[in-house]
Formats: structure tokens, C-alpha cells, sequence
């Protein structure tokens, strides 16, 4: 089970493995550990290493490397989403062996991480990155992405901006010989973000990438296979794994905001800073992040708002909310064209209700649907729970006013028993 | 020598094309709503601003178009919401009747959400026709809610007016998909094969988008 938060709206689930395939001796992480340079006496980098936490958008080439390095390393948590399975011509390029061929990537490098290092919580996700959620990596402490998506590298930048959490994105470029690894920092709204650094190219290519159907559901399109060798991508996963090594341990100079590039043909490294561009189309704010006592549910939106510091008019005008991965619907209608008030927050794809006319589902209507809904839409719901104005209770809620933002999580248990059990 | 102006006509296009939207006056009335929804605006500065803009071309291009569309509604406090007036014949046939009815226009909802400067967009996430029911086109589903889809997919930062302009041409069938067998289907095969065989029931009008006749001061936004 997830310990980001409460089960129902998180989509990973946990790997374990059977009995037989569990080893009999666990070798302590201390025994190869070298003394690195400039890492004071008094720090125990396998002890910082065992609590590092670590989110995979992408686990192919580059990511499954990436990933079974940080699993030798022992680290606390990991978390691996990949949508796609290996194909035949994944054996020119990833290690994996004619076996893997057809299984789910995230499922198959989630076994190995877990058999490699059994005391790591491994969680795995086969399915895209914009389905997990806004919160699905928001306990990571560093995010690892390798796909060959842009829409999901701008979509995951986005999500790990407004959680703060630092994120790293290792790639290739097989007929040049070179392999990148950019790492954003994600600190404030002036950090640069994956969107600022698309080049022209790269935003035609987005537009491009996907096609939708009627429904509003993406339609697999052609992939975009990586044309490398194996090597170069193994060098772009161990140059990533290099940076957050570095980054966890504090070894060196800072490697935040910066972009590492190695090139076969010139054997040489540069390292360029990475910058924010003015007039990215991605929303920069970097909220604060509270955990509530109990669960977000029995909570009222005006009690989160006040907490939140929001300006408190009488009706907190100014502010809006989420509501976990919901929209307010203010408005549903029948098959029958009967409409009428819903005014709940709904999941997507859910039914809105039932027909107070005919009995028939009520289908929210688009127009009359918010992701981020303004307070005076919730007239006389603010002093309710949050439980109240959903069908699911939700484990997250969100209240903005202006630029600022503050998300709020329900207390996390299970990772709170992990800490005691320690 | 001093040149004189032989008599160019006045008329409401922009100088520029729809680039040139930024600088068309609004008038007084159209000011004085821009403003109201400017003031309630959220969102961060950048999403306020880009909401403001588009607000305005959209407001703009009302004036210059007051034969085709009026803002009725303006929201900006969190998406830019919008309700249209659209003036256009719109080609309607109610349940179990096979005839085919032209109105004179639909009520629009455009809603635009800060996601969609940053990523591909579904081209039915933008519109939804509010009135008339049963609008019968290949990319209006036959049964509400009556989403109008522009494309298979709307390109990220795609401006507010250009959406628009796809929503007229897909209303009055200047532009329309009606291959059922397209990879992204349509919402009402009926509809398209339908106009697969009565391509002179399409309801055309001659009269453009842009209103040429000279400026004329106008009440409403």
C-alpha cells in the first residue's frame, strides 16, 4: 500500500516478492560504501541514503538503469511509473533479457529493485503519469523522469514545481553520441522548469504528440522509440544517478538548476546552467505543503482557507480550492436533457448523479465544471466537511489565492508506523 | 506636394489580421466590462495577464464582428469563462424527427483553462453549445451535454479567438469532419452521413464573419 496517503485515489501499488525469491542474507549497504570526498567524518551517507525517497517517471533505457543503481544503493522508498511494456526491440537497447519481453516495464524493473534491495518500499504504476494524480509523487524527495514524452516531462515539471520537489530528467541523443541530465531545483517561482527550456522544435513536436478522442481519452499514437545504443543510455542513467547522489549528499558543488551534458565524439562534459524563462506558459508557483491532523475530509474549506493565511473578507472572495483529483460540478444533465444543480465535487468520469425528472445519470456539463473553484461558487459550502461535498472522501485539498498556494494532506499513518517501527 | 486621401473607405477591419486585435478600440461599454472581470481575476500574475489579453481580443473582435457574436457573461476568477451569443444558422433536427431546422444562432460556453497554454488540449474540452438543443452536426454528439468538438486536438496556447472562429466554422459547417472512419471519430455518425448526402442542405451564409459596414457606435459588449 502507498504511503503517500490514503489508498483510494493512488493508483501504485506496492511490490513485494514471494517467498522463495527473497535472500536468505542482507548485506549491510556500509560494507562497499567509499568515504567520499568532502562528506564531513561525522555523516553516515548510507544512513541519509536509507531515508532518500525517489519517484521514476519512466523506467526504459536510461530509467531501469537509473533505477537499479538507486535500489544497490538501499534508499527508503521508490516509486515507478512507466505506461508502456518491452517489446522485441527493447532487447537492443535496455538490459533485459528475452523473458521481459511483453511484461509492463514499471512491473518488471519494480521486481528487480525490490530483489536487489528487499528492505526498499517499491511501488509501481503501469499506466501514464497524467492519470496518477496531482500528489502522486508529492512524498519523493527527488523525482528521476526518462521518457520520450513531452507531454508527460511537461506535465510531471509542472506537478513537481508546485510541490517543490527537485526533479531530474536524463536522456540521449544517439547520433551525436550524447547524453544529458538536467536537474531542476524547483525551489521558487523563479526556478527554471522543464516547459522553459522547450526549444521550437520540441513545442511543434508536443502539439503533435497526441491525438484525441471524442471521448477526450488520448489515442495511442506511433511512440517515438529510442534510436541510441545501450551504452549511451546506461551513461545517461549513471550520470543521473551521479547528480542525485551528489545532491542527496551534499558532494560538491550545487548540481541544482544546472544541465550536464557528456559527449562520445569529444569525450567531454559541460555543464550549463538552466534558467527561467519569463514567458513560460507553466504556472511557477511553489506551494506550501501542510499535513492536517486528521483526515482532509473533516476539515471545511473555510477552516483551511483561515489557516492558510487567505484574505478573510466574511466569504474569502479571493480564494479558491481542489478538492483531491475532483472538479466542482455545478451543473449536470441526463441523456433526456434534463439539467439540474449537482454542486459537488465529482471525479472525473464519475457520474454526477441521479436525475431528480427521469432517474437517469446525470452527466456533468463542461461548462459548468471547475478544477479550481472560485469561493463564491460555494456559497453555504464552505462551513461544511469536505467529506460532505464529495462521493469519496479525499486525501488532499488545495486552497489558492492569487499566485499563492497551500496543499493540504491528511496525516500520513503508515509512514508515521514505518518511523515508529524503526 | 501634399497627398490627399482619395476616399479609402473606413471600415472595422484591424490593420493587421487578428494579430492586430491588441490594437482595436474597445469603446466605452467594453471597457467598462473588461474592467469588472479584470477585477476579480485569480490565479497567478502570468495566468491573470494571458486572461486579460484574451478577454480583450475577444472583446475586440465582438466589435468588430457585433453582426455575428456578443459576450454575454465574462469570467476570469479562475478559467476564462465566457458566454456567446452567436449569430449563424445552426442546423438542428429534434429527437424522432427527421427534418432538418436552420436557427439563427447558438449560445456558446467557452471555457479555457490555465492547463491548456501548457499542454495539448481534447478539441471538445473548449466549447459547449448551452442552447439550442439537438444541433445536428457530425461534431455535436446527438445527445446532451452538447460539446463542440473543433479538432482532434487543439494545439497548447491556442488563443481564445481562434477558438472561436473554429466554433462558427464548425457551427455552420465550413469546416466539419464527417469521415466516420477518422482515427478520432466523430460524436454523431448520423449527422455525417447524413451530410455525406445532402451536401445542399449545408447552411452556408453570405454574410462574413468581420462586419464591413462603417463604425457605428454599439450599447452592447
Amino acid at each position: 500500500m502507498c504511503p503517500t496517503s490514503i489508498e483510494p485515489s493512488c493508483r501504485f501499488h506496492e511490490v513485494l516478492l514471494g517467498p522463495d525469491q527473497t535472500p536468505a542474507a542482507l548485506p549491510s549497504r556500509r560494507a562497499r560504501m567509499p568515504r567520499f570526498l568532502s562528506l564531513p567524518e561525522s555523516t553516515d551517507p548510507s544512513s541519509i541514503l536509507s531515508r532518500l525517497r525517489v519517484g521514476f517517471l519512466g523506467v526504459g533505457a536510461v530509467g531501469r538503469v537509473a533505477c537499479t543503481h538507486l535500489a544497490r544503493l538501499g534508499l527508503d522508498t521508490l516509486w515507478i511509473c512507466d505506461s508502456s511494456s518491452y517489446k522485441a526491440e527493447s532487447l537492443l537497447t535496455q538490459p533485459i533479457t528475452a523473458d521481459d519481453v511483453g511484461r509492463p516495464k514499471a512491473q518488471s524493473v519494480g521486481h528487480l529493485a525490490k530483489r536487489l534491495s528487499p528492505s526498499t518500499r517499491v511501488y509501481a504504476y503501469d499506466g501514464p503519469f497524467e492519470s496518477l494524480g496531482m500528489t502522486a509523487f508529492a512524498d519523493a524527495d527527488i523525482v528521476l523522469m526518462a521518457t520520450d514524452n513531452i507531454r508527460a516531462e511537461v506535465e510531471c515539471g509542472q506537478t513537481c514545481l508546485h510541490l517543490g520537489v527537485p526533479l531530474v530528467q536524463a536522456s540521449v541523443h544517439g547520433a551525436t553520441l550524447t547524453a544529458q541530465v538536467r536537474f531542476w531545483g524547483n525551489a521558487s517561482a523563479e526556478s527554471p522548469c522543464p516547459a522553459c527550456g522547450l526549444t521550437s522544435q520540441e513545442r511543434s513536436a508536443l502539439a503533435g504528440e497526441v491525438l484525441y478522442s471524442c471521448d477526450g481519452a488520448p489515442l495511442p499514437t506511433a511512440p517515438n522509440p529510442t534510436t541510441s545504443t545501450s551504452h549511451l543510455c546506461a551513461i545517461a542513467g549513471d550520470l543521473a544517478v551521479n547528480q542525485i547522489l551528489r545532491f542527496a549528499l551534499g558532494l560538491g558543488a550545487s548540481v541544482v538548476d544546472q544541465e550536464i551534458e557528456w559527449n562520445g565524439f569529444t569525450m567531454r562534459t559541460c555543464t550549463t546552467p538552466l534558467e527561467n524563462r519569463p514567458s513560460c506558459p507553466a504556472d511557477h508557483a511553489v506551494w506550501t505543503t501542510h499535513r492536517t491532523r486528521g483526515p482532509v475530509g473533516d476539515c471545511t474549506l473555510r477552516e483551511l482557507a483561515r489557516a492558510a493565511g487567505m484574505h478573510d473578507d466574511g466569504r474569502f472572495e479571493r480564494a479558491s480550492f481542489r478538492v483531491g483529483d475532483t472538479s466542482y460540478v455545478q451543473r449536470g444533465v441526463c441523456r433526456e436533457g434534463h439539467g439540474q444543480a449537482v454542486e459537488r465535487f465529482v471525479a472525473q468520469g464519475s457520474s454526477a448523479g441521479s436525475c431528480a425528472s427521469c432517474g437517469g445519470e446525470l452527466i456533468p456539463e463542461p461548462f459548468f465544471t471547475h478544477d479550481t473553484t472560485p469561493s463564491r461558487l460555494l456559497t453555504g459550502q464552505l462551513e461544511r466537511p469536505i467529506r460532505e461535498l464529495c462521493q469519496e472522501p479525499p486525501d488532499w485539498a488545495f486552497v489558492r489565492e492569487n499566485g499563492a498556494g497551500v496543499l493540504y494532506r491528511s496525516a500520513a499513518h503508515r509512514e508515521t508506523n514505518r518511523e515508529d517501527a524503526r | 506636394m501634399r497627398l490627399t486621401d482619395v476616399g479609402r473607405r473606413e471600415t472595422n477591419r484591424p490593420g493587421n489580421g487578428l494579430a492586430g486585435l491588441a490594437g482595436v478600440p474597445l469603446g466605452f461599454n467594453r471597457e467598462r466590462f473588461l474592467e469588472a472581470a479584470v477585477a476579480v481575476s485569480g490565479g497567478s500574475p502570468a495566468w491573470r495577464r494571458r486572461k486579460a489579453a484574451e478577454a480583450r481580443e475577444l472583446l475586440a473582435l465582438s466589435r468588430l464582428a457585433r453582426n455575428r457574436f456578443t459576450i454575454e457573461q465574462l469570467d476570469l476568477s479562475e478559467s476564462l469563462r465566457a458566454v456567446i451569443h452567436l449569430h449563424a444558422p445552426v442546423p438542428t433536427r429534434r429527437p424522432g424527427c427527421d427534418e432538418l431546422v436552420v436557427l439563427p444562432g447558438a449560445l456558446l460556453g467557452l471555457q479555457y483553462r490555465q492547463q491548456a497554454l501548457l499542454t495539448p488540449q481534447p478539441g471538445a474540452s473548449f466549447i459547449q453549445i448551452l442552447e439550442p438543443e439537438g444541433v445536428f452536426l457530425a461534431q455535436v454528439p446527438a445527445e446532451p451535454p452538447y460539446r463542440l468538438c473543433l479538432a482532434p486536438t487543439i494545439p497548447p496556447g491556442t488563443p481564445c479567438k481562434e477558438l472561436l472562429l473554429s466554433s462558427y466554422a464548425a457551427l455552420t459547417l465550413q469546416t466539419f469532419q464527417i469521415d466516420v472512419g477518422h482515427a478520432a471519430g466523430v460524436f454523431n455518425p448520423v449527422a455525417a452521413l447524413w451530410f455525406q448526402d445532402n451536401p445542399g442542405r449545408i447552411p452556408l451564409t453570405h454574410e462574413p464573419f468581420l462586419d464591413t459596414r462603417p463604425a457605428a457606435q454599439e450599447a452592447r459588449p
